[in-house]
């Protein structure tokens, strides 16, 4: 039998692994990228992310490197 | 209620392991880029291959990612037809070229007989993917915008 505190954890615990999956390919798409204009668009995603990860842009990338070394 | 107890503390002790076992280490390169940087220095070509090596692992880097991502959606989000494999197929095109910039690099800076000690652990498509990471990682993560 299952309780309900487990699975909400690991449904959170997926949502972030995917935001900060999300974040760092974009911030290493937006240091690749040579146009500028491609380069706003994806900066407003980024920081919309960093929004709602709560971290800073170093945090963010830490974890994420984390989340594909683990 | 006993088994709810159980549970708690396994899950307490696996955030605590998750905790000890998370450390900067983890995300550590092998050599470092200012590192890579001062051992190419005044060599045009080196740097030229440097650069090319860098970037082919910020490339496989951000397609992990991609890939990563989608493989953790659920079966309730919408995950495109095609997706998966085409996300794996640039994957391991990416991986390939990857593998052929730091190899470049690496036989480049032993001609050169400047030696490239780092390059001795790459020896499956694993260790240089995970070269790739920290790498692409600790490039970034220095000036990352606030």
């Amino acid at each position: 039998m299952r309780n309900t505190p487990p699975l909400r954890n690991e449904s959170m615990d997926k949502e972030k692994k995917k935001k900060l999956l999300r974040y760092a390919a974009l911030s290493i798409r937006g240091e690749l990228l040579q146009d500028a204009s491609d380069r706003e668009t994806l900066e407003r995603e980024r920081r919309a992310l960093l929004l709602e990860l709560a971290l800073s842009p170093e945090d963010a990338l830490q974890q994420a490197a984390e989340v594909l070394l683990e | 209620m006993a088994q709810f107890e159980s549970l708690s503390g396994f899950l307490g002790r696996r955030e605590k392991l998750e905790r000890d076992v998370s450390s900067p280490e983890l995300t550590k390169p092998l050599v470092s880029v200012e590192e890579l940087e001062r051992i190419c220095e005044g060599n045009e070509d080196l740097q030229v291959l440097l650069q090319e090596m860098l970037d082919s692992c910020a490339r496989y880097t951000e397609t992990v990612c991609r890939f990563e991502e989608i493989a953790l959606k659920d079966r309730s989000e919408t995950i495109e037809s095609g997706d998966m494999e085409e996300i794996d197929t640039l994957r391991r095109r990416t991986h390939n070229a990857m593998i052929d910039s730091v190899n470049i690099l690496a036989r480049n800076l032993t001609k050169q007989g400047k030696g490239a000690p780092w390059a001795r652990a790459l020896s499956d498509r694993s260790k240089h993917a995970k070269f790739a990471i920290t790498l692409t990682f600790a490039r970034f993560a220095e000036h990352a915008p606030a």
